[in-house]
């Protein structure tokens, strides 16, 4: 019952932003959520390789990389120089988690749709259709999450043509589907665990996270020129 | 997943969404008020909290469990008539048009994290006074619990941060 709560809840919220934006604003984004669903269901178990390597790719660029391959009379020393200045570089994300891989990528996935479809060209009216469009992609987004842990209470979460959802058949990583009863939402608290920081670093990166947000929001964006 | 961290990501969820229609700089406005009143709530708690303990003992009595729950209800009273005066007065703008459907969810879902995280706190502190509530947590009632407003924030950072709201609403 409670996951289809939390079902109902984020498609609801999917589904007011599709009517605020319009339909064709809305389709845009489920077209693009489904998209990448089916281009995450083909990466499998190369999520946690592709997180893994981008973050080994931004620190050799941080560590001049680019510099190395791009100019010296002896690039492949300087390459060499390079990797063995920045030292063993440890995984973000394990390779028996590549649930967890998944989640952030299609968390980052969604982003994009919404960014994509929120494109001045696409935005128009509210509308129900967007609204109908809204609730397709928080169904599609959250039965992607959910599925694993609705399958263990019984319940079923069709999702649409060419994806399985984490754990099906077209996933390739073995450690995947949780089987023995510990869902995602375990896993994910087990992680923070595990990496857990004291409380006062906690509140610190909660309030620069806030003050970060307020800056952005009142300072980058588009500005009215009254206030209050 | 138990009922209470059902209700309360709903609730959250619930204040996203009207986030989102209200727009960011008028969520922002609520944002500084709840933490003003969490502010107060706080500093209420920790310095001055035997003679505030001392008042309540007046009313509920002087058992600990008693002034618990008074005490759990006196704070979440504050927070919701502070929260009720907040969307239902004269709006607290700050600057920007609102427009961004992605900010103003991310603003609505912040206050959303405040208000609902803080009920939870101060009545999970009293074991949920008059409510039949199964004690039996779940792990993610647990993990949640540490993650709640009034359990990470002390005081000092509240009025910090509600301070640079306020310079950033009134800063030119």
């Amino acid at each position: 019952m409670g996951i289809l709560i939390l079902l109902a809840t984020m498609m609801a919220i999917f589904g007011v932003v599709g009517y605020l934006r319009g339909a064709r604003s809305s389709f845009v984004t489920a077209l693009t959520i489904w998209l990448l669903l089916v281009l995450l269901e083909r990466m499998g178990g190369k999520a946690s390789s592709l997180i893994n390597g981008l973050n080994f790719g931004i620190r050799f660029v941080l560590a001049g990389g680019l510099q190395a391959l791009g100019g010296g009379s002896n690039t492949t020393e300087s390459v060499d120089d390079v990797i063995r200045r920045m030292g063993t570089v440890p995984p973000i994300v394990s390779s028996n988690s590549s649930a967890v891989s998944l989640i952030i990528i299609l968390l980052l996935a969604t982003a994009v749709a919404f960014v994509i479809g929120g494109w001045g060209r696409f935005r128009g009216k509210p509308s129900g259709w967007g609204l109908a469009w809204g609730l397709l992609s928080g169904y599609m987004v959250s039965a992607y999450l959910l599925g694993p842990l609705a399958a263990e209470n019984g319940i079923a979460l069709p999702l649409p043509l060419g994806v399985s959802g984490i754990g099906g058949p077209a996933a390739a990583a073995p450690s995947v589907a949780p089987t023995s009863g510990t869902g995602l939402v375990d896993r994910f608290m087990q992680l923070v665990t595990a990496n857990a920081i004291d409380s006062t670093t906690l509140a610190l990166a909660i309030v620069i996270g806030i003050a970060a947000f307020v800056i952005f929001a009142t300072r980058f964006t588009n500005r009215s020129t009254k206030k209050g | 997943m138990g009922p209470i961290e059902i209700l309360f990501l709903v609730l959250m969820a619930v204040f996203g969404v009207v986030g989102v229609v209200r727009g960011y700089a008028q969520e922002l406005g609520v944002t500084t008020m709840l933490l003003l009143a969490l502010f107060i709530l706080q500093f209420i708690g920790t310095e001055v909290a035997k003679p505030f303990d001392s008042l309540l003992a007046f009313v509920a009595g002087p058992g600990t469990a008693e002034i618990g729950t008074v005490r759990a209800f006196v704070f979440s009273g504050f927070l919701i008539l502070i929260a009720f005066i907040s969307y239902q007065g004269q709006t607290l703008s700050f600057p920007g048009r609102g427009e961004s459907v992605a900010l103003s969810l991310t603003s609505g879902l912040l206050n959303g994290y405040l208000f609902a995280g803080s009920l939870w706190y101060y009545l999970g502190s009293a074991n949920w006074p008059y409510l039949n509530v199964n004690t039996n947590f779940s792990d993610f009632y647990k993990f949640a619990w540490n993650l709640l407003p009034p359990k990470i924030l002390p005081w000092p950072y509240l009025i910090g941060l509600a301070v640079f709201m306020l310079i950033m609403r009134v800063w030119k």
